[in-house]
Order: C-alpha cells, then sequence, then structure tokens
C-alpha cells in the first residue's frame, strides 16, 4: 500500500564548508492498507521530516515512496497536485494549520473548490455533513479559528481532510499540543474515522501512550535511521533494541499493584546529526557497546515475523 | 477567548481598535474632511480657481467676501485654488500608491513565495532603487520624462513600489512556512490558489500601514516635484506650485505661502497619523501571528 524505500534527506548548510545534516538516512518500511504505523523517536531525530518528505513537502535527497506502485518522488507537479487528496497531512499545531483568515466553512470547502469534487449547490450540504462527522455543530461554520479551542480546530483539519476522501493520511503529532482529555477525543475520533472509512494512517509521535494506542506496528527512529520496526505488541512486549528498550523505560508508567521496573537511564547527549557517529549511531549512549559498534554499522535484522531490530548484539 | 460573533472578523476588529486610538481618529478625521472638500471643491469654492482678474491682485485674506482667503498675483481665488488643490494632491497620491501597490505586492509575492534567482533579481533592483535618495532619483526621473503630472506620478512609482515589494516579500516569506500554507499546498492547490487566497489576505495588513505612509510621503513629493517645477503646470492649482508662485510675494503677502503649506503639512500629517495609528494596531507581527 505505501511503502518507502531508502529514503534519504540531507540537509546541507554554509557556503564555503559545506556541512551536510543527514536528517533522514535510508529509512524503509511499508504500510498495509487500512493499518496504523506509529513512528516513534526523540526530538530531532528525523521524523517529522519523513512525514514531509512522502507528502513530497520538500524534496528528498534520494530514495522511493511507493503508493499503489506509484513511485510519488518522481511525478511531475501537475500529476503530484492530481494525486495529492489521496494523502493528507494533519500538522502539529491545529491554530496555525488553518488560515486566519478563512471562516471554518471557507476552510472544509476549499478542498471541495480546488479539485471540484462536489458540485456548487450541493457544497454546503456536504459540509454540512463533514462537520457532523467530526464531532462539531454547523453553527461553527461561520466562525473563524481563532474563535475555536485548539481541539476544534483540529476536528476541523480532519474535516477538511475528510473532504478529499484520502487513503493515507499522516498526522505528524497532532495531538501533542493539546490536553491530555482532548487528546483523547481526537485520538477516539481518528480511530472511528479509521475504522469507517479504512484510513491508513503513518503516526508519527514522541508519545508511546498515544502510539500504543494507536498503532498496529511500530517503528523506532533514533539519528534518522530507524533501530527497531515491528508489531506493537512485539515491540511493547519484547523491544530488542537498547534505544527502545531505554525509551520505553523511560515512559513506562506504574500501574497500580505493578512491580516496578528498574530504569534503563541512558547517559550523555543525543549526538547532534551533523557529527554523527562512526558506525552504530547509538553507540555514543549504548549500555551494550563493543568495539564492533564504533566502527561497523548495524542493519535491521528480521528476528522474528516482521520483527526488524538493528543491533549487532541481539 | 471565545466570542460567539458571527460578524466578528479581523476587519470589524480593526475598525473597532481605530476608533479607541486617538491619534488614529484625529489622522482619519481629519484625512474625510479633506476627502470630502476635495470632492465638493466645485460646489464649496466661491470663484473659478483658474480665472485672472488683475483688477484683484494681492488682496489679503478676510478683506473681501467675495475672496476670503484673499487672491494671488494674478488675481486669483486662494481658497477655490486650495479645496481644487486638494483634488490634485489626493488623485496623485491615491493613483500613485494604488499601481505602486498593485506593481510591488505582486512582485514581492511571488518574490518570496518563489525564492530563488527570480527573487534575488527583484531584490537586487529594488536594492538598486533604494541606494538613491528617493526625490533625487524622482527628480531625474521626471525630468527625463518632460514636465507635467503625469512624469511626476510615473517617477514617483517607480520609487515608492520598492517599500510595497519589501514589506510583502518578508511577510510571505514567514507566512509560507505556516501550516495553513503546506496544508494547502498538500491538498493540491496551485501556487496562484495559495497566493491569491491564503497569502495575499494574510499579508493585506502591513501593506495597508505601508501604503498610509507612503500616502504621505507621495504627497509631500508631488508637491515638492511641483514646486520644483517638474509637477503641476500653470495654471493648474496645485499646493506645491502655489508655493513656488508665492515664494516671490513672501514679504508683501506671506499668506500665499503660509496657506498652501499648511494645507500640505495638514493632508500629510493627517496620513502619518492614520498610518502610524494603523502600524500600532495592525502591528505586522501580531497580525501574521493571531
Amino acid at each position: 500500500m505505501l511503502e518507502v524505500n531508502g529514503l534519504t534527506k540531507h540537509f546541507s548548510s554554509g557556503i564555503l564548508q559545506k556541512q551536510h545534516v543527514k536528517a533522514v538516512d535510508g529509512v524503509s518500511f511499508r504500510i498495509k492498507a487500512g493499518t496504523t504505523l506509529g513512528l516513534v523517536g526523540e526530538s530531532g531525530c528525523g521524523k517529522t521530516t519523513i512525514g514531509r518528505l512522502i507528502m513530497r513537502l520538500i524534496e528528498p535527497t534520494d530514495g522511493q515512496v511507493l503508493f499503489d506502485d506509484i513511485d510519488l518522488l518522481t511525478l511531475k507537479k501537475r500529476e503530484l497536485r492530481k494525486i495529492r487528496p489521496r494523502m493528507q497531512m494533519i500538522f502539529q499545531d491545529p491554530d496555525s494549520s488553518l488560515d486566519p483568515r478563512m471562516t471554518i466553512g471557507t476552510s472544509i470547502a476549499e478542498p471541495l473548490k480546488v479539485h471540484g469534487i462536489v458540485p456548487k449547490h450541493e457544497r454546503s450540504q456536504k459540509i454540512r455533513e463533514l462537520i457532523k462527522t467530526v464531532g462539531l455543530s454547523p453553527e461553527h461554520v461561520n466562525r473563524y479559528p481563532y474563535q475555536l479551542s485548539g481541539g476544534q480546530n483540529q476536528r476541523v483539519v480532519l474535516a477538511r481532510i475528510l473532504a478529499m476522501n484520502p487513503d493515507i493520511i499522516i498526522a505528524d503529532e497532532p495531538t501533542s499540543s493539546l490536553d491530555v482529555s482532548v487528546q483523547a477525543q481526537i485520538l477516539n475520533l481518528m480511530k472511528d474515522l479509521q475504522k469507517k472509512f479504512n484510513h491508513t494512517y503513518l503516526f508519527i509521535t514522541h508519545d508511546l501512550d498515544v502510539v500504543r494506542i494507536m498503532a498496529d506496528r511500530i517503528a523506532v527512529m533514533y539519528l534518522g535511521k530507524l533501530v527497531e520496526i515491528g508489531e506493537t505488541h512485539d515491540v511493547f512486549g519484547y523491544a530488542k533494541h537498547p534505544y527502545t528498550q531505554a525509551l520505553l523505560s523511560a515512559a513506562t508508567r506504574m500501574k497500580p499493584g505493578a512491580e516496578r521496573k528498574k530504569q534503563t537511564l541512558l547517559k550523555g547527549e543525543t549526538p547532534g546529526p551533523i557529527d554523527m557517529p562512526s558506525g552504530c549511531r547509538f553507540h555514543t549512549r549504548c549500555p551494550r557497546k563493543k568495539n564492533r559498534c564504533m566502527i561497523e554499522e548495524p542493519e535491521l535484522v528480521e528476528i522474528k515475523g516482521g520483527h526488524h531490530v538493528a543491533c549487532h548484539f541481539i | 477567548m471565545m466570542q460567539h460573533d458571527k460578524h466578528d472578523s479581523w476587519v470589524t476588529n480593526t475598525v473597532a481598535r481605530v476608533r479607541e486610538s486617538r491619534s488614529a481618529m484625529l489622522g482619519l478625521a481629519t484625512v474625510v474632511s479633506l476627502v470630502l472638500l476635495a470632492i465638493f471643491a466645485p460646489q464649496l469654492s466661491p470663484n473659478d480657481p483658474t480665472e485672472v482678474c488683475l483688477g484683484d491682485r494681492l488682496i489679503s485674506p478676510f478683506k473681501e467676501s467675495k475672496y476670503p482667503l484673499g487672491t494671488d498675483h494674478l488675481g486669483r481665488c486662494v481658497l477655490s485654488r486650495l479645496l481644487y488643490g486638494a483634488r490634485v494632491s489626493l488623485a496623485v497620491g491615491i493613483t500613485v500608491v494604488g499601481v505602486s501597490t498593485a506593481i510591488g505586492v505582486a512582485l514581492g509575492v511571488v518574490s518570496g513565495y518563489y525564492g530563488g534567482i527570480l527573487d534575488s533579481a527583484i531584490m537586487r533592483l529594488v536594492d538598486a532603487t533604494l541606494s538613491f535618495p528617493s526625490i533625487f532619483l524622482a527628480v531625474v526621473i521626471a525630468g527625463m520624462l518632460g514636465r507635467g503630472l503625469a512624469s511626476v506620478m510615473i517617477a514617483l512609482v517607480a520609487v515608492e513600489w520598492t517599500s510595497y515589494a519589501r514589506v510583502s516579500r518578508g511577510s510571505v516569506l514567514s507566512l509560507k512556512e505556516k501550516e495553513f500554507v503546506e496544508s494547502a499546498r498538500s491538498l493540491g492547490a496551485r501556487d496562484s490558489h495559495i497566493m491569491t487566497r491564503h497569502i495575499l489576505p494574510n499579508i493585506i495588513a502591513p501593506v495597508i500601514v505601508v501604503a498610509t505612509i507612503g500616502m504621505a510621503y507621495v504627497i509631500l513629493a508631488a508637491a515638492a516635484l511641483s514646486f520644483l517645477g517638474f509637477g503641476a503646470q500653470p495654471p493648474t492649482p496645485e499646493w506645491g506650485a502655489m508655493l513656488n508662485a508665492g515664494r516671490v510675494y513672501m514679504r508683501t503677502a506671506p499668506y500665499l505661502t503660509i496657506l498652501p503649506g499648511f494645507a500640505i503639512m495638514l493632508l500629510v500629517l493627517a496620513f502619518n497619523l492614520l498610518g502610524d495609528g494603523l502600524r500600532d494596531i495592525l502591528d505586522p507581527r501580531r497580525v501574521v501571528v493571531e
């Protein structure tokens, strides 16, 4: 359905001494139609860049994005514009995702107009339908984004996206700027919509609790590379990569009555993506580091059906 | 803050805030009254502004009821000439600012949106224009084009468009990164759609501020050029030209320079007050963020 192969993005800066930042470095994964892949990692690891690369909001350095066997990265501008409605993105900040000068109704009508999806006289009917689907009321149509709360605005964003009836939705931290209670509402809404419309989600987040609820599969990213990918159950229950293990132990919340596990805390800072460590990128902070890690970069290896890990010592 | 008034938009918001700002209101009131005086000049003028009456030369103001503000060296009614002069100044201001805004905003938006070589080319042109003192450049251009109001207007547009290009380009650069613009791109909208529907409405506020202050500058510059003899030619009643003609009689008939000078000052000051007030109200940073 959606297949990403060797996706790479290097940003270069400086005029005389070019410095290359490897924001995304050879990332590959596949998402089956109607399922959710959760992409997790700390901030700055390149997860947002991946979302934007797939959407072609920025141009990749190398790689392939296959969407129903169409390579998105080779499409010309016009072809790309035609296929765009089929894949949509939800951004982190709902308040700036909507044009402040447009009413909610105009914003939702925009995709309908741009693509001529619904004839003019049926538009207001369609808008009312969409607004209901995302749990807002028709009276919101004439309001402006600044008159709505963040949660309501994110619903408007969803309505706008639903207007295009997309196959794939890339959600880039869609709830991280919302209150916890509102977060739950939006996440539930997204799950309901997925069931109803068979959406494929790429869910980008740093919040492990959120991803555990939302995702069928999880990919863990560190400094522009995937270190582990597998079923949610496998990754949470049987994490193999030391980075995933550290991430999970840092986030695990105590349940009443549960035994308190010993935390594996990472030492040191994340190295900057400019002076990337040699060999395994994680070796500067890895508790299992051996000499080999500093020289040889580990590849993703399948350890169990669909569970891949990039570490020399599993 | 949630306001559930469906008519509440940024326009009504702005109007409400203009009302609160004393200097903006004062500027606005003055501008409006001067515009009204200009519009109704034919009805308000006691005499034909170009009618020469050598028998009534250099009558001081408040002396004769036929000439409330006196007459000039050719016996023309000063009040009528001032009223008609407002028409000329405002017409020049509106035309120059209108054309400059259209050119400047179009180039600025395209420049900021596409970036790259196009952006560099347009911005270097702006820099080159700005590297000359603007009034000097206008004098040179007006001199090349010959006398007359039309050449003054062309000269002023050639200088003025740069401010609009700069301001709109700057606003576009920050808007371009906004998520709603990316969202419009990802829904498959054309660049032209994004620029006219999303970018333009969001840069209007700073452009209005620049245009208001630009009006003051253009009116002053047009008067200056007319004073220097480039702009309005006799017998057109124009404040700058009146000032120049009255210069010779400064000792015997000071009102011939004081009155048009005061008129210029009043109009320019009014636009400046309004522009400054609007700048505070429509602060570009605040407007884009809101």
